[in-house]
């Protein structure tokens, strides 16, 4: 005979033995989260060194050569640049009010010390006369503050004239003449007895010194 | 009782659930009898060896009483950390199946004397296509373990009529025969139970479980559930009830088999 038992649900039960699961790995698990805080925190150091941004001073317009340094023509941002980079700090950009450019700075670039100077560029006895030259006259190497030699040659037709030769400084770098093809714009500083010398001559040689210390320079660290 | 046969689907985690549930003023051992190979050292947490292989080769010293082999084979059970207590078949199949071959003839017959512990038998699937195992005329229970198809009713059905022919098959040992239905989809456990039934004079006691992976994976050795977690799941409610009704079915060491052997302890 068939006979299908089902048994009840909640008899009274014997206390089972029981299963019991392996215990949590806690020592891993330790391990595990100790060495995700580490990595983490290796992490944000890392990210945190990367990230050591610091003020510095950029010119916001063009300043050319000569120019008075005034609080519009500067600002502070932050930059990232290895130690070795040589930019003037943020904090310091009050200090560059009222110094003067030595060479044309250029709209987005970071100033540098070197670039400025306490005093004009055109000082006291001095004079800056500006002549066009042929390009193919100019020597290689021509810069801002370096010194010439302006040497104005002698009238053929006068047996006894001499060349003039003129000592001067390189104010601003040489940049194409807006009168002629092929002509270059050099403007010198020079000794203010000499120059209606030089501005009237109708042909000068430009001849490149020995470069020597620049007396503008004097406390730049040049 | 002596032995307990567990044959059918997820007999190795049923066997466990049982052990697990076994009532805790007797003693249970699960024994891995599958001629797969096995797997409990494995899920377990225990070295391989000792094994069934050990215990076969050792067989000189069984003797011919129940008492002098379990004091031999006690020495090979082993204790899981789990609380378990066990002895592992032979990883590989045909290793398993030398010493099951084996232990047929020398050390099933003896553990079938034994009033404690009870042997909780993992036999593993089997068809009645095969020759049976000697643990089916030895045991003095059976429990068919039989997972239903969830897919559809047409693949649960045709399982149902292998189950039906392995219970018939069953029947014929004349012993306690337990079929633990594990899923009631897509038909319950009474009317599979009728089904299973229909054929014959069949007397069986259906014993529903529920499908619970995750308690499966913990006896598989899974970890991170805790032991007050597992005793909540529902397999183990669940196979705690059916090791207290197998424990307390009425049955007795099957004698008729191990006349020869002597008498139990």
């Amino acid at each position: 005979m068939s006979d299908i038992d089902t048994p009840a649900p909640h008899q009274l039960p014997e206390e089972p033995r029981g299963f019991r699961p392996s215990a949590r790995r806690r020592n891993r698990l330790a391990a595990g989260v100790a060495l995700g805080a580490i990595a983490i925190g290796g992490n944000i150091a890392v990210y945190s060194a990367l990230n050591s941004s610091e003020p510095a001073v950029q010119v916001v317009r063009d300043v050319a050569a000569g120019d008075a340094i005034t609080s519009d023509m500067l600002r502070t941002v932050d930059v990232n640049v290895d130690a070795t980079v040589n930019v003037i700090e943020g904090a310091d950009l009050s200090s560059l009010i009222g110094q003067y450019a030595r060479v044309r700075l250029v709209s987005g670039s970071l100033v540098t010390r070197q670039a400025l100077q306490a005093v004009p560029l055109v000082s006291v006895g001095n004079a800056v006369v500006a002549f066009e030259v042929d390009a193919s006259e100019l020597p290689v190497g021509v810069r801002e503050r370096v010194p010439v030699r302006l040497v104005i040659p002698a009238d053929r037709s006068d047996d006894d004239q001499t060349p003039v030769s003129i000592d001067g400084r390189v104010v601003g770098f040489p940049t194409a003449s807006d009168s002629g093809v092929g002509t270059m714009s050099v403007s010198v500083e020079l000794d203010n007895a000499d120059a209606a010398v030089a501005a009237s001559a109708d042909h000068v040689r430009v001849v490149l010194l020995v470069p020597s210390p620049d007396p503008a320079a004097a406390g730049l660290g040049e | 009782m002596s032995i307990v046969a567990v044959v059918g689907d997820c007999t190795t985690t049923t066997a466990l659930a049982l052990a697990a549930g076994w009532p805790s003023e007797h003693d249970a051992v699960v024994l891995e009898a599958d001629r797969t190979g096995g797997s409990l050292a494995a899920w377990l947490g225990t070295p391989a060896s000792p094994s069934l292989s050990t215990i076969v080769a050792n067989s000189a010293a069984l003797g011919n009483s129940p008492s002098t082999a379990w004091s031999c084979v006690k020495t090979m059970v082993r204790d899981a950390p789990s609380g378990t207590r066990f002895i592992a078949a032979p990883v590989r199949s045909r290793a398993a199946s030398r010493a099951l071959s084996e232990a047929g003839s020398t050390l099933f017959p003896l553990l079938a004397q034994l009033i404690e512990p009870t042997i909780i038998a993992d036999i593993g699937s089997y068809t009645v296509a095969d020759a049976p195992p000697v643990l089916f005329s030895l045991a003095s229970s059976i429990v068919v373990c039989h997972r239903q198809d969830a897919a559809s009713a047409g693949a649960a059905t045709v399982r149902l009529e292998r189950l039906a022919e392995l219970v018939q098959f069953l029947t014929a040992f004349g012993v306690p025969l337990t079929v633990a239905l594990i899923g009631n989809r897509p038909f319950d456990p009474d009317e599979v139970g009728r089904f299973l039934t229909a054929g014959g004079p069949a007397e069986i006691v259906m014993h529903p479980l529920p499908v619970d992976d995750l308690t499966a994976a913990v006896f598989a050795g899974r970890t991170g559930v805790s032991e007050r977690r597992l005793a909540r799941l529902p397999l183990i409610r669940e196979a705690s009830a059916l090791a207290r009704q197998v424990a307390s079915a009425d049955a007795v060491p099957n004698s008729g088999r191990i006349d020869q052997l002597g008498p139990s302890r």
